[in-house]
């Protein structure tokens, strides 16, 4: 949680009203010690609301603010490249003064304000991180952007950069990219976190790891065995089968996963590729079981993508998407 | 205003309209409240007091030039979905509005500290006369540097971070915008490269840091905010306005780093702790230089203050 504005660390009841932030915080704890209070006191603070998701992905030249679980304000990004499921934008800042040779500037034409965007930033979010549309690029300008954007990662210097070559390693623009890096991170981490496989297990397995959680203590919070956790984290097992829907979204709200069309076609992809549910047995098949010959039979396609499209439906219901 | 009435007037913006009178009401209430609980030295005053003639004068000229001439309140608007999130952007935007402006103020001084610098002899060699002449370092390259404002601003970065600026209270008319260590390795690392005219030099200390031309600085007053310095009571209040408003002006961030650097933590250790790169803990290191140089809050005593303050909150 960010600091509350310095106005409202001075009202009367600020202690009271921003306890949570106050016990956590050294620097708000210091400045309610010192500043001179003022008679206004606090409105119930209203948490940045989550966005319904917009009926259609934000398109290819927009220009949207993006939300993010761990942050209270929105990032100003263009939209470079887009998907049902992902984004790929490039952030628009505020801040200009850090340009070098690998951002581009707009000028105050473009947005009604002078942007900086870092396109060796650019990376993608999860669609439905999107919140508002506010404005739509000029062709030229989007294509100065996505040309930036080819150029940073095919190595080429851009046609057109918003500010001066980095000569030496003390210059201070380097660390504040790495600032400005860190500062982004939060809204692409929802995107990134579900990366890693095509499968949901061991993208669940990863986030679990990295919390730090023993898989007896998992299995128990959210009632699966965990043999069964551990084949389906291994990608081995068919969650249709062994793993209700309603495990699977306590498991992406434990772990603090964004729910996502992404995570439902994970799903999707888990079941579809270990569902074992037959087609029925054709006679060579029903004479060989009669003479005690149990092959195993042939996966149906058709049958493994319908009960991924049932589970990946009640996961859907389950997520509240 | 509600926080509801926020939403709507933020919805009404981003559709299109004309900030309403309300919204600069409130922008106005924030900015009355900020000086009214010490969240602004009164160095950061036009008139060096804040003054209702002062607080009027900075909301007119920050309205003008950055909340609507530099399209702010529409970029904020954009940013903060509620209240609490557009107040805080604010504070920051104005904050910054005045430190941009105290510091355009002061660089007049600077191009003439530079003459000095260059003048002063045994140091600095020349070649010409007029505007045209040549300063090289004594011994060093005599290649003009010919390049364009980019490779001149490249040049000028590619000199690492400066500690810039002293807006002590108790600093007279034209307190330097960088002392003197900080303007020599400045001078000296751009006559390492090239030899250079007043003018070049000039123009890389415009780019560097944001300077306005000197022919266009507002003149000053005289022993600005130099009253009430000398009685130690008013030295003792002094201090714990600069620290106070130290820890209002440095970010949560900033102050973790602070402590860190106090309990002698490396900046892995930090990077670790803070979870965030090496690189943003030099970024930050290099801010809260900044910010403790401009408010004086590196002196040992301010300084002191503001680590107790934190540390009794940590506790």
């Amino acid at each position: 949680m960010s600091c509350p504005p310095l106005t409202d660390l001075a009202a009367p009841d600020a202690a009271a009203v921003l306890a949570d932030h106050l016990d956590t915080c050294a620097r708000c704890g210091a400045l309610l010690a010192r500043l001179q209070h003022h008679e206004e006191t606090l409105a119930p603070a209203p948490d940045t609301p989550r966005p319904a998701q917009p009926a259609e992905p934000p398109p290819r030249g927009s220009v949207w603010s993006f939300w993010a679980p761990q942050r209270e304000d929105y990032l100003i990004s263009a939209v470079l490249d887009s998907a049902t499921v992902e984004l790929l934008i490039v952030p628009l800042l505020t801040e200009t003064r850090w340009a070098t040779e690998s951002d581009i500037e707009l000028s105050i034409e473009t947005l009604g304000y002078p942007a900086l965007a870092p396109v060796w930033a650019a990376d993608h979010v999860l669609a439905e991180q999107a919140v508002e549309p506010l404005n739509m690029l000029s062709e030229q300008t989007l294509a100065t952007l996505t040309n930036g954007y080819e150029a940073i990662y095919a190595g080429r210097a851009l046609a057109e950069p918003g500010g001066s070559a980095v000569l030496a390693p003390e210059d201070p623009r380097i660390a504040a990219h790495a600032a400005i890096a860190d500062d982004l991170r939060p809204y692409f981490a929802p995107w990134s976190e579900l990366q890693g496989s095509e499968e949901l297990g061991p993208v669940l397995h990863a986030r679990r790891e990295d919390a730090g959680i023993e898989l007896e203590e998992w299995s128990e919070s959210i009632d699966v065995l965990p043999a069964t956790w551990t084949r389906f984290e291994s990608a081995e097992l068919d969650p249709y089968a062994e793993i209700p829907t309603a495990a699977i979204a306590k498991a992406v709200r434990l772990l603090n996963l964004m729910p996502s069309e992404r995570i439902v076609g994970l799903a999707h992809a888990s079941v579809e590729t270990h569902h074992r549910a037959q087609a029925a047995p054709q006679a060579t098949a029903l004479a060989r079981r009669r003479r005690g010959i149990a092959r195993r039979s042939q996966r149906d396609p058709k049958l493994a993508r319908e009960a991924a499209n049932t589970y990946a439906e009640a996961l859907r219901r389950e997520l509240g998407l | 205003m509600t926080p509801e009435q926020y939403t709507r007037e933020r919805a009404e913006v981003l559709r299109g309209a004309e900030p309403s009178t309300k919204l600069f009401a409130d922008c106005l209430r924030t900015v009355r409240l900020m000086i009214r609980t010490a969240g602004l030295p009164s160095i950061y005053s036009p008139l060096g007091v804040w003054s209702e003639e002062a607080v009027e004068e900075t909301f007119a000229d920050f309205t003008a030039e950055r909340l609507l001439g530099r399209g702010q309140l529409l970029a904020m608007l954009q940013r903060a979905p509620v209240q609490p999130v557009f107040r805080r952007m604010l504070e920051t935007a104005l904050r910054q509005h005045l430190i941009d402006r105290l510091q355009r103020s002061q660089s007049a001084n600077l191009y003439v500290r530079v003459n000095q610098l260059l003048g002063d002899g045994g140091r600095y060699d020349s070649n010409g006369s007029g505007p045209g002449r040549l300063w090289q370092l004594s011994g060093g390259t005599a290649t003009p540097f010919t390049g364009a404002d980019r490779a001149l601003d490249a040049l000028a970065w590619s000199l690492g971070e400066f500690k810039i600026i002293r807006y002590k209270p108790d600093a007279k008319k034209l307190s330097p915008l960088l002392d003197t260590d900080e303007l020599t390795r400045f001078l000296n690392g751009l006559l390492a490269a090239n030899a250079m005219d007043i003018a070049t030099i000039c123009r890389a200390l415009k780019l560097r840091f944001v300077l306005d031309d000197p022919t266009e600085t507002e003149p000053l007053e005289p022993e600005i905010h130099a009253d009430g310095i000398g009685a130690d009571p008013l030295q003792t209040i002094l201090q714990r306005e600069i620290a106070t408003a130290a820890l209002a002006e440095l970010t949560e961030r900033q102050l973790q780093v602070l402590i860190g650097a106090e309990r002698r933590k490396s900046t892995r250790e930090l990077a670790l702790r803070l979870d965030c790169s090496t690189g943003t803990v030099s970024h930050e290191r290099g801010q809260i230089a900044a910010v403790l140089a401009r408010l004086g809050g590196d002196e040992p005593a301010v300084l002191k203050e503001i680590l107790d303050a934190l540390l009794i909150g940590e506790e």
